[in-house]
């Protein structure tokens, strides 16, 4: 047979076909003439790396304005953002992880699709930290994102959203501990990554990984069902999935093996409210936190209150007496209705 | 090419802090590194894109620790290496290793080297389409769509979408011809 030559294989419709893998067929019938004709693979190749290059050539092209309009956003937010902590910060938390190793709470439940919370965060690259004093923010903090799930960043954790939160999957990275409540979404999976682990929530998807020099992670589930994953350069190695009431430590080190265990839920319950802080804070945002910390429906029957705004501080309370405060407060009551909702009237 | 000796200043001017460098670095240099991601992985462009940000990311927020005096294109084209195949094998966290940016940028000279001549080509080739000559060869070629869809898709005629096409290909025949490439479209 005759040398082949990249001029005629640009005229072969099946081979721009194989380069751009459009169609299967084409796709086997090149990858056999290439089994059959190893001498004419450098042929082959340049040829082909002239298709996949205009096409991505014309892929950028396309794609160019809104990607430089998207860094121009991301680093303008950056400035706002503190840009010099985040450098300081993580290393100091690497060190601290080093010493007490990272618990990562990770908790998911099925939210029914809820109305839109007030986005506090996840506009694109952010971080947003928890208990660093310098900031003067709380100890704690509780995070609504735009997709309307819940993050509790205990003190000292920290949570950065990916930029591309939300476009494909929802993906955040922790260090430190925090409680995540991910709002129901099965085309865009939640995922937590911390290091090498990743947790995935199932069904809605939510994934952790744990690193920073992080010995270990550990994950406890309370509603739904997650999926936790260790990332290496041989693929992706499952190794748990994690059903409600249990609990998963697991080590960074390939050869540490992992154990599931069962965990107090109460014990739970008593660590997501053992410092709740609302500093003029409104009303209806109040009621969408205390809903998901104690995982109780509440209403409110005058709804112009919810622009109101309510300062307290609780901690280890129950929720009657957070109640009790806020309903004062506002000189309102409340009760318990037929469906097991609190009304607030 | 225009001059790297551009590239250098504005190179120097963004790890100052200049947003508008930064940029207008970013502008120049996109289409270039998308093209060469390509190359080193199978992923879809919507995965690439995503990586070119982030490492534009990286690089904002480690600017003053980085090395002013290098040659921008083969810097920018190495470390973006890294930072993909970095990323695949070990799925990219938070923080990149610091080696990314510690690279020697010279071992991986001839490679860069033969590439930016490539994609040089490419570029040229490229840029004498006009706007709708590009999109009707990108139908035609990338969604595989026949001339009569195209010109049901830009409602226009078939005339006009088949001359288009004549004068595109036209074109980009005698850019690679040059070469002693003959391009197809």
């Amino acid at each position: 047979m005759e040398q082949i030559t990249v001029e005629y294989l640009l005229q072969q419709k099946s081979f721009l076909q194989y380069c751009l893998q459009s169609d299967d067929a084409a796709v086997r019938q090149w990858e056999q003439y290439l089994q059959a004709h190893p001498e004419e693979a450098a042929v082959v190749h340049e040829a082909a790396s002239i298709v996949r290059d205009s096409a991505l050539y014309m892929q950028a092209e396309t794609l160019k304005p809104a990607a430089v309009d998207r860094l121009r956003q991301s680093i303008q937010e950056e400035e706002t953002v503190q840009p010099p902590v985040r450098k300081m910060l993580w290393k100091r938390i690497a060190v601290a992880a080093a010493i007490i190793g990272i618990i990562a709470l990770v908790l998911f439940w099925m939210l029914p699709a809820k109305k839109a919370q007030q986005p506090i965060a996840a506009r694109s690259k952010m971080v947003i930290t928890a208990g660093d004093s310098s900031y003067n923010i709380p100890a704690r903090k509780m995070l609504a994102l735009q997709d309307g799930s819940f993050v509790l960043l205990d003190s000292g954790a920290s949570i950065r959203i990916d930029p591309a939160f939300g476009t494909r999957e929802r993906r955040v990275y922790l260090s430190g501990t925090a409680w995540f409540k991910a709002a129901k979404n099965s085309q865009h999976p939640f995922r937590v990554i911390t290091g090498n682990i990743r947790t995935t929530a199932l069904g809605t998807a939510f994934r952790v990984d744990a690193s920073q020099g992080a010995a270990s992670v550990q994950i406890e589930l309370e509603e739904g069902k997650v999926a936790v994953e260790r990332i290496s350069s041989a693929g992706t190695e499952l190794l748990a999935t994690l059903m409600p009431s249990e609990s998963i430590k697991v080590y960074q080190q390939q050869n540490r093996t992992t154990q599931k265990l069962p965990f107090a839920a109460d014990r739970l319950q008593a660590w997501k409210a053992q410092e709740i802080i609302f500093n003029d804070a409104p009303v209806a945002d109040v009621l969408s936190q205390l809903q998901v910390l104690y995982n109780q429906p509440i209403l409110l029957e005058d709804t112009l209150l919810n622009g109101a705004t309510f300062t307290g501080r609780f901690g280890h309370d129950s929720l009657s007496t957070v109640l009790d405060l806020l309903c004062f407060s506002l000189n309102k009551k409340y009760r318990t209705t037929a469906d097991n909702k609190i009304l607030i009237y | 090419m225009a001059g790297p000796l551009l590239h250098t200043a504005q190179w120097v001017s963004f790890c100052e802090g200049d947003q508008t460098a930064f940029l207008q670095l970013y502008e120049a240099h996109y289409n270039l590194l998308f093209v060469w991601g390509g190359r080193w992985v199978k992923q879809d462009g919507e995965w690439i894109k995503d990586q070119l940000h982030d490492f534009f990311l990286y690089l904002w927020e480690h600017r003053s620790n980085l090395s002013r005096d290098i040659n921008v294109r083969s810097y920018l084209l190495t470390a973006f290496k890294r930072h993909l195949i970095h990323g695949l094998s070990k799925n990219k966290l938070v923080m990149s290793p610091a080696e990314t940016l510690d690279l020697p940028a010279q071992s991986d000279a001839g490679e860069t080297e033969l590439f930016t001549e490539q994609f040089g080509k490419v570029e040229r080739a490229m840029q004498l389409l006009s706007p709708a000559q590009k999109e009707v060869v990108q139908l035609r070629y990338m969604q595989n769509m026949s001339l009569q869809e195209i010109a049901n898709h830009k409602k226009a005629s078939l005339r006009t979408v088949y001359n288009l096409m004549h004068r595109a290909l036209v074109h980009l025949k005698t850019e690679l011809l040059k070469k002693n490439f003959f391009y197809l479209w």
